[in-house]
């Protein structure tokens, strides 16, 4: 049976004394909630003839691994894995604890007032994922501190699920939209008008997040017939839009023909 | 949703130690004791010896129930006292805060 207690309020600071534990029943009669099971405990020591010291024995320490678990909006989650004569394995909500606040320390090129990792379009384009859904998975990076509680805390390898991502620059930017507007188009084999482009274009930039950073961001579609035209990779589409050009070029429609 | 998974190794430090260990338990029997001490019909030594353990655990003083006894009626929760060789855990590490974190288990 294992029970848990709430950290000790204490008369010392702890600079002060040798042994955290010298000062766990400095209070008396201070009971201590369970985090667990809601059980209220309250310890007293034999101490020595000073009555200063608790007599206790110092025995090896027991190795364990500490996990936590933060989403936004929730509260994070501690777990606490021991083998050995403790055999423990804890878990538990920390309502206070905010690992999101560290991202500016692990992650380079934070941008903290919009909360997403600003990225070059080199280093996404080749990531179908990564360019739909604006986020990406890191999932190892190791010895990071973390402040805890204000604390700095050493030595965490840390995973990050879905890491909102978005263009560092304008020009990055522009390159996404293209590819993503390009993928669009490629989704429907058909003769897209310029229109119809643009159409497509705007209801990217509506459900994309582009615009949290790049509030005008807009190619016109002569840009991107250019652009496509340009991209050796992209000869059927090119081939797909300049037949929808010279053969309907007031049209809107797209797949008329 | 971005999900942050931080893990690292630690020591929980143990020690050794006699201790008194009050935990708080429900106990209706106690509770009524209190509560009907007045009217309870029981020989003199009885009521002498019962008083006694009521006052070591803080519930009654000179026949009259204490604040503590008060706030025990009120939730039912009773400090009982235990004593003996414990193994006591734990640890400090920024995740509790300043003051560490203890576990405790009877050897």
């Amino acid at each position: 049976m294992c029970f848990h207690f709430t950290p000790v309020t204490s008369s010392k600071t702890n600079d002060d004394r040798a042994e955290p534990y010298e000062e766990f029943d400095a209070i008396d009669q201070k009971s201590f909630s369970s985090l667990k099971n809601n059980t209220e405990f309250h310890i007293t020591f034999e101490r020595n003839r000073t009555g200063d010291v608790p007599v206790v024995i110092k025995r090896p320490g027991i190795a364990a691994d500490i996990e936590l678990i933060s989403s936004l909006n929730k509260a994070a989650v501690l777990k606490i894995r021991s083998g050995g004569a403790l055999d423990l394995n804890y878990e538990d909500n920390l309502q206070n604890l905010n690992l999101e606040s560290n991202l500016p320390g692990i992650i380079q090129n934070w941008d903290n007032a919009i909360q997403a990792q600003l990225v070059s379009f080199e280093e996404v384009k080749s990531d179908e994922t990564q360019l739909k859904n604006f986020h990406k998975n890191i999932p190892f990076i190791e010895n990071r501190t973390l402040f805890l509680n204000g604390i700095p805390d050493k030595e965490y390898k840390i995973e990050i699920q879905e890491l909102p991502i978005l263009p560092k620059t304008k020009a990055d930017a522009e390159q996404w939209l293209l590819k993503l507007l390009i993928l669009k188009l490629k989704e429907n084999i058909c003769y897209p008008t310029k229109q119809h482009i643009e159409s497509i274009e705007t209801e990217i930039l509506e459900k994309t997040p582009f615009r949290k950073k790049f509030e005008t961001l807009f190619i016109d579609s002569d840009k991107v017939f250019k652009l496509i035209k340009k991209d050796s990779n992209e000869i059927e589409l090119f081939r797909n839009i300049q037949t929808a050009e010279d053969l309907c070029p007031d049209s809107d429609i797209c797949g008329g023909l | 949703m971005v999900l942050i998974k931080a893990r690292k190794k630690m020591d929980i430090n143990q020690i050794t130690a006699i201790l008194i260990l009050k935990r708080k338990e429900k106990r209706p029997d106690i509770i009524y004791l209190i509560k009907h001490w007045e009217s309870m019909q029981i020989s003199d030594g009885e009521r002498v010896n019962l008083c006694q353990y009521l006052e070591s655990l803080n519930l009654m003083r000179n026949e009259r129930i204490t604040p503590d006894g008060e706030r025990a009626i009120k939730s039912g929760d009773v400090m009982i006292p235990e004593s003996g060789v414990y193994n006591l855990f734990y640890v400090q590490d920024a995740v509790f805060g300043k003051e560490p974190c203890v576990f405790i288990l009877p050897q």
